[in-house]
């Protein structure tokens, strides 16, 4: 389940890295403080266009004032005449009332009480339309004079800045969108490598461990942290397992003393007195070589170190051996017993004919006379899947998960261990895959479903 | 038979010794590795039983030294060292058979002659005989009081099995051993039923039946006595 949810995490890709939601939020962050400056800037700047334009305006008015005062009217006309002349080469328009009469014009400038204002469309004699103008109104004697400038160099200058914090701010955020990605994609390499590596250790490969940098970062830390439980982990299983062996030789060697000696001692009693519990005895001492035979089966399993074999196995002909070897059990019942399918996976044949055999042994001393039992292998999803189903009375829903347990007989004069199901879950287990029992509608749906990675196409 | 026993723990020892003596083997025992090399080299034990943890030369370096030297007898293992792993390790050494412990004692006796048989048989058989049936290992065929019998691959392979050792208790365990390549307990009734299958084939049509079963762990192959 956990697998599951990290591979979802990790499935939605690049983006979904700390480095690269970082990433975002400097952009945005970014963005917002270029949007600020940018407006600061611009308004500064207009103003300081606008202040300068202003007092060229309020310096040209004066001169012309000046000149008003100083000649005679004569004078005054050919002078203003000239300079509109002069002023439409320099961008400056300018006309000069007498009365209601225009004296000297170089566009079409309305008159107007004395003050600043904005005019808009105003059209000069050289053909020009300006769509602002900063007019500036001023009297001169008896003269109204109307002083103008093009406003189009303020909006020129806004354009130009807007334009340079825009391309600066695209370039910046494709640079940390480009950072943001590769820092991601870092972490998320990182990731996939302790992720990988804690999957051969779910898998009994109690030896891989998460690569960790020379020069480490976050990630690299949480990697040599659980390299650190890894190792722990490693050793515990060695000892589990040595212990296990240890058990395995001072056990056995006692039982088999104790087997020999019940032998001998059956043998002698013969049919007289006591032989009844000879027989007793001899008999326990089998049922406990044979559990005990099972549990370290279970704990090798379980304890199994190492990478699974890399030959693929074919779960068709394992089934096929398993059935040929209980078919006959089955006849004697009434049973029919048949494989069928194919599928391969990179895994134990042995453990995997061992752990199909147990199903089918117990399908064919539970599902009762007359039942058919299956056997298939086939793919679900992408996954190989072995399965054995029959059509006998099932189990139970509440108890499904019990029987798996050691030591579970939910019939228990059927005899057996109570470790038939417990040695399949190991197997299937050992395999990363999951033993799911079901209701076969009617009888018993027994099914070894593997990881994807393992089955092979 | 002149049996070499190699096995450290001296109670197994005496009542291995003991019991094969009782069926008229001849034992020679040892319980360090060392001394069982060094009496095998001018001895020729028929069959060596040999134990895989020893003090003095453990089992499997014992047999590796045993073929090093040319000595061809069988051996079988008889060890607490069972898994599958080291079953390999020991056929890979030169072992001819593999019982784990803990045993039943006439387990190993039909192991053993089934292995001293094995080292008579110089010219291969083409035929096996028993009573009035007749086994064709060249045509693949059996017939008995004339009529050919109708057998299925693995009914005859049990049969080969059984006619091979002929007198010998074969055991379950051997059977699914060497018929079914399987070395674990198969939790139901698997051997009897295909055998009572076989025995419906080869016994069952006739008067007098060959396939006698043995206590409650094996199958003997035998004409009328």
């Amino acid at each position: 389940m956990a697998r599951a949810r990290l591979a979802v995490a990790l499935g939605s890709g690049l983006t979904s890295g700390a480095a690269f939601r970082g990433a975002l939020y400097g952009i945005a962050a970014f963005c917002g403080v270029l949007f600020l400056s940018g407006i600061a800037v611009l308004a500064t700047a207009r103003h300081a266009v606008r202040a300068d334009i202003e007092a060229g305006l309020a310096a040209q008015l004066a001169i012309v004032q000046e000149m008003a005062a100083a000649s005679d009217a004569a004078a005054f006309d050919a002078t203003v005449t000239d300079l509109a002349r002069r002023f439409a080469a320099a961008n400056l328009v300018v006309a000069v009332y007498h009365g209601n009469d225009v004296v000297a014009a170089n566009a079409a400038l309305p008159r107007a009480p004395d003050t600043w204002r904005i005019v808009s469309d105003v059209a000069t004699i050289r053909g020009e339309e300006l769509d602002r103008v900063l007019v500036l109104t001023g009297r001169a004697g008896p003269y109204t004079v109307v002083l103008g400038r093009d406003m189009g160099g303020v909006t020129r200058v806004s354009h130009a800045i807007a334009g340079v914090l825009a391309a600066v701010g695209l370039v910046v955020v494709a640079t940390l969108i480009a950072i943001g990605w590769v820092l991601s994609a870092r972490s998320e390499r990182a990731l996939g490598r302790i992720e990988a590596a804690l999957d051969l250790v779910s898998r009994g490969e109690f030896g891989a461990r998460a690569p960790e940098a020379v020069d480490p970062d976050q990630i690299d830390r949480v990697a040599a942290k659980i390299n650190i439980h890894l190792d722990r982990l490693e050793l515990l299983m060695a000892e589990a397992r040595n212990r296990a062996a240890a058990i395995a030789h001072d056990l056995r060697t006692p039982l088999a003393r104790a087997i020999l000696t019940a032998e001998r001692l059956l043998a002698e009693v013969g049919a007289g007195p006591g032989a009844e519990e000879a027989a007793e005895l001899a008999e326990e001492l089998d049922r406990l070589a044979r559990i005990f035979d099972a549990i370290l089966r279970i704990a090798r399993i379980e304890g199994a170190q190492g990478a699974l074999p890399e030959v693929p196995a074919d779960l068709g002909r394992v089934l096929a051996e398993v059935a040929d070897l209980y078919e006959a059990a089955a006849e004697a019942q009434g049973q029919t017993l048949a494989a069928s399918g194919h599928a391969a996976v990179r895994g134990d044949a042995t453990l995997l004919t061992q752990a199909a055999a147990n199903l089918a042994a117990n399908a064919v001393a539970h599902a009762g006379p007359g039942a058919a039992i299956r056997l298939e292998a086939g793919l679900l999803d992408g996954c190989a899947v072995l399965a054995c189903l029959d059509d006998g009375p099932g189990i139970p829903e509440a108890e499904r998960t019990r029987v798996l347990d050691p030591f579970v007989r939910l019939d228990a004069a059927a005899g057996g261990t109570g470790l038939g199901l417990t040695f399949v879950r190991a197997v299937a287990e050992r395999h990363g895959a999951e033993l799911r029992l079901s209701d076969g509608g009617p009888g018993l749906r027994a099914e070894i479903v593997f990881p994807r990675e393992l089955t092979q196409l | 038979m002149k049996i070499l026993l190699v096995e450290d723990d001296t109670r197994i020892a005496q009542f291995v010794a003991e019991g094969l003596a009782q069926e008229g083997h001849a034992v020679d025992s040892f319980g360090d590795g060392k001394e069982a090399l060094a009496h095998c080299l001018d001895a020729d034990p028929d069959v060596a039983v040999v134990d895989r943890m020893l003090p003095g030369l453990d089992g499997l370096s014992l047999v590796k030294a045993l073929r090093a030297a040319g000595k061809s007898m069988p051996v079988l293992f008889l060890t607490a060292l069972d898994q599958v792993d080291q079953r390999v390790e020991g056929f890979k050494a030169g072992a001819d058979d593999y019982l784990g412990k803990p045993f039943h004692f006439a387990e190993l006796l039909a192991r053993v002659e089934a292995l001293g048989r094995r080292k008579g048989g110089a010219a291969p058989e083409t035929v096996l005989k028993v009573h009035d049936l007749t086994l064709d290992l060249m045509a693949h065929n059996a017939v008995r009081a004339g009529q050919e019998i109708e057998l299925h691959a693995r009914e005859y392979q049990l049969l080969e099995l059984l006619m091979r050792n002929a007198g010998r208790v074969v055991t379950r365990s051997m059977l699914l051993d060497r018929v079914w390549n399987i070395n674990f307990e198969p939790g139901t009734t698997v051997v009897e039923t295909h055998v009572s299958r076989l025995r419906a084939k080869v016994d069952k049509p006739f008067d007098c039946p060959l396939i006698h079963t043995v206590r409650n762990f094996g199958y003997v192959m035998h004409g009328p006595r």
